[in-house]
């Protein structure tokens, strides 16, 4: 063996001694029913997870699956970190809060696992992303399975990492099999790295289950990536020696097959390869059996959470950013100061712009928001920044789930992003990144990650028929870790902007097409005036907070977006008070309830199907808290949004049908 | 030292029980960790289960053809 120091490979022999080791001792611990859970395991693809890591320094980072044992220990995470994680405990890499499909460490540089098949590849896509941005020399490494190609995840990720050249090294562990399934099932080319030339960049397939080979590929990678050459597709041949999961007895996988691969063990091979001495073979054996066995007692007694800990790790509490803005809960002006008057797409404009002046670590992320002469956007909110930042408005191709993977992945290595879509339909799209992604990763990781990340989206029926209509309030609510805005005039929007960039945890903040007061081309018809006087000064209207429009005595309407312009309209009439809810996640029962306790009546209105809409939360949380009140609900029947416009204004709830609600509610009371 | 080995949780139904089809070892034999000591049929499929350590099988608590529950003694391997 020429050119490597006896100790260099003697490390590298040990590490994949060490994840054997592991794995075999955790699938006994398994078959013996003492741990909890189900497993992933990755006997006989040692070198890959080895070759690669070796190749990066500790800053590196990877990105990882379910079967990410492996990459773990490869990446220097402790085995008992690892083991303590695997039996729950308090002590485990993740607190516990993770388990064994999302073994990681930041510190470490590796993000938990991600458990969505391809799912990982956009993040990664999107940390290389923030490396590009801030000058940083770090490169990702992606490890994904075979599997991995057919989603779109792959496709969007892939794509966009090829043409703003990221640093990222995608690593494709292809050991034949997608669960059970073969594939040649799956492709017509089974030859993965021929991807990447499709994509433009280089691809290579290496023989995976050749340590050397891995890091000599590696290494190459590695460098290519620094010096601005990325990404790469490294495609390594291995074999699983082991189930897909715990119970899986690999009845598809033919015994020749096995056999073969058998005989091409990348531990084995190694050790010929290198000559290893049985002196040498018996040192690094006993110490790894001693550490494991060392670690395995300990997780066996290691302490678990308490129960009363289950919401700990949910939303990061700390700002991000510490600031000395005002703070103001319910203004119509701000106190002192001027103001100016402006619509809610120039507002939006001016806080992004003052964010990006102010942070370098915030930018936009979308389509179509970067082009000169373009139109900033679907609703002209991004008009002409790209002059000012052009470096910071990153115009995406149109890959919803990507760009919002990239987004959650740039915003855990500490930048500040705000994606949007088009239209929030599109969102559904995007959806996995969000929810199974941005909104999950601080609780999976125990707490030591954030995702500062501001997604904003337009919605209502605005003539568009069915796919550009929908109010998506609803699906993203219920929704742990992630928070959920709805402004319905300038001034709230521009000071819920500047509070979700400086909150920590993901913001989503959905906003109404016919509220922009977009100009010329991009003006709506039935557009309702939702200007204010917005101040000069810096202000934030802080999440968590409804607003009271109207103070009344009879009845207490709660709308947000588009209906509480229209409940204003019937509010004198009915003396009713209007409270802007304004916050849909976490809702303010404070106000609320004060509210309806004076009026013992609650008229919510929403635009969007009645069945399982957010007035449905808003009403349950009122009668479970507030037995004594009446509360009924305004909203549109369950059908699709119609197109054309007699059906689209039955659709969408009016002031008058807002009225009828509130004084039906009222007659039923006292009649 | 005593190692005991239990029927593994291969089931995939909770609370069935699995029935030893085969032991491919007799008591007395050296064993190793990972070979194929006998085979179950749990209720999807006979499968092969791993020793789980290296020594010599010194009992056999669950005869073929007779079911138990998971988590029960089915071996002894004394560990060298
Ligand atoms: C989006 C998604 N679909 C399906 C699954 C269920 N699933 C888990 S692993 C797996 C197979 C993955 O195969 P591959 O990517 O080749 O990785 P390997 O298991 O071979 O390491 C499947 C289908 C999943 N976790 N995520
Ligand atoms: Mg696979």
């Amino acid at each position: 063996m020429t050119g490597y120091d006896r100790k260099f490979l003697l490390g590298m022999y040990e590490r994949m001694v060490l994840i054997r080791e592991f794995e075999d001792a955790v699938k006994f611990l398994f078959l013996e029913g003492t741990m909890p859970g189900t497993i992933h395991q990755c006997q006989g693809q040692e070198a890959t997870a080895v070759g690669v890591c070796t190749a990066l320094s500790s800053d590196d980072w990877i990105t990882s699956t379910f079967r990410g044992h492996g990459h773990a220990l490869a990446k220097g995470l402790g085995p008992q970190e690892l083991m303590d994680e695997l039996f729950g405990a308090e002590t485990g890499c993740c607190k516990g809060r993770g388990g064994s499909m999302h073994v990681g460490n930041m510190s470490k540089g590796m993000v938990p696992g991600i458990a969505i098949v391809a799912g990982g590849i956009p993040l990664a896509a999107g940390m290389a992303l923030s490396f590009k941005l801030e000058n940083k020399p770090h490169v990702v490494a992606s490890f994904f399975g075979d599997g991995a190609i057919a989603e779109g995840a792959f496709h969007e990720g892939v794509n966009m990492a090829a043409i703003w050249n990221l640093p990222l090294i995608l690593v494709c562990e292809n050991n034949l099999y997608g669960a059970s399934t073969h594939v040649d099932l799956v492709m017509k080319n089974s030859r993965i790295s021929d991807r990447a030339k499709s994509y433009g960049f280089r691809g290579e397939t290496v023989d995976g289950n050749d340590v050397l080979a891995v890091y000599e590929a590696a290494q190459k990678a590695v460098a290519e990536c620094r010096a601005g050459h990325g990404p790469v597709l490294l495609e390594l041949l291995t074999y699983r020696r082991t189930g897909h999961s715990r119970r899986d007895p690999c009845h598809y996988q033919p015994k020749d097959e096995r056999e073969a691969w058998t005989q091409r063990d990348p531990i084995e091979r190694f050790a010929a390869r290198i000559q290893i001495t049985a002196e040498e073979h018996e040192l690094i054996n006993t110490r790894v059996q001693k550490t494991l066995a060392a670690a395995v007692e300990r997780a066996k007694v290691a302490p678990h959470p308490s129960a009363s800990d289950l919401a700990e790790y949910v939303y990061a509490e700390a700002s991000p950013r510490p600031s000395a803005l005002n703070e103001q809960l319910n203004p119509v002006v701000s106190a002192g100061g001027s103001t100016r008057r402006l619509g809610i797409a120039e507002a939006l404009r001016e806080g992004i712009t003052e964010e990006m002046a102010a942070d370098p670590r915030v930018f936009c992320i979308g389509e179509d928001i970067g082009v000169p002469g373009g139109w900033g956007g679907a609703f002209t909110v991004t008009l002409g920044l790209e002059k000012r930042f052009p470096e910071r408005m990153i115009n995406t191709p149109i890959a919803e789930l990507g760009f919002f993977g990239l987004a959650t992945g740039a915003a855990m290595m500490g930048m500040r992003p705000i994606a949007d879509v088009q239209y929030g339909d599109f969102l559904f799209l995007a959806s996995d990144q969000i929810i199974n992604n941005a909104a999950k990763l601080r609780y999976m990781s125990g707490g030591t990650i954030s995702v500062p990340l501001v997604m904003r989206a337009p919605v209502g029926a605005t003539g568009r028929g069915s796919q550009h209509a929908q109010n998506m309030e609803r699906y993203f609510t219920g929704v742990p870790g992630l928070k959920v805005v709805a402004p319905s005039n300038a001034y709230d929007a521009k000071g819920l902007l500047k509070a979700a960039l400086r909150d920590g945890n993901p913001v989503l903040m959905f906003e109404h097409k016919l509220l922009y007061g977009s100009k010329g081309a991009r003006a709506e018809g039935g557009a309702v005036d939702a200007s204010s006087d917005v101040p000069l000064d810096d202000y934030v209207v802080p999440i968590g907070k409804a607003a009271i429009r109207r103070e009344g005595k009879r009845v207490t309407v709660l709308a947000w977006l588009l209906m509480v312009h229209y409940a204003m309209q019937v509010a004198d009439e009915l003396d009713a008070e209007v409270i802007d809810v304004r916050s849909l996640s976490p809702i303010d029962w404070e106000t609320i309830g004060a509210s309806v306790r004076k009026t013992g009546h609650a008229v919510i209105v929403e635009e969007g199907p009645v069945t399982g809409g957010v007035g449905a939360e808003i009403a349950a949380g009122i009668a479970e808290r507030w037995p004594s009140v009446r509360v009924t609900r305004v909203a549109s029947p369950d059908v699709p949004v119609p197109f054309t416009p007699v059906l689209e204004n039955a659709y969408r709830p009016n002031a008058d049908r807002i009225s009828m609600g509130v004084r039906q509610i009222l007659e039923e009371s006292h009649g | 030292m005593d190692v005991n080995m239990k029927m593994p949780d291969l089931a995939t139904n909770e609370g069935v029980e699995l029935g030893v089809t085969r032991w491919l070892a007799n008591v007395g034999d050296p064993v190793k960790r990972g070979q194929a000591l006998l085979e179950i049929e749990t209720d999807k499929a006979v499968q092969e289960v791993e020793c789980i350590a290296n020594g010599t099988l010194t009992t056999i608590h669950v005869q073929s053809g007779q079911k138990v529950a998971v988590g029960t003694v089915i071996a002894t391997i004394k560990v060298s």
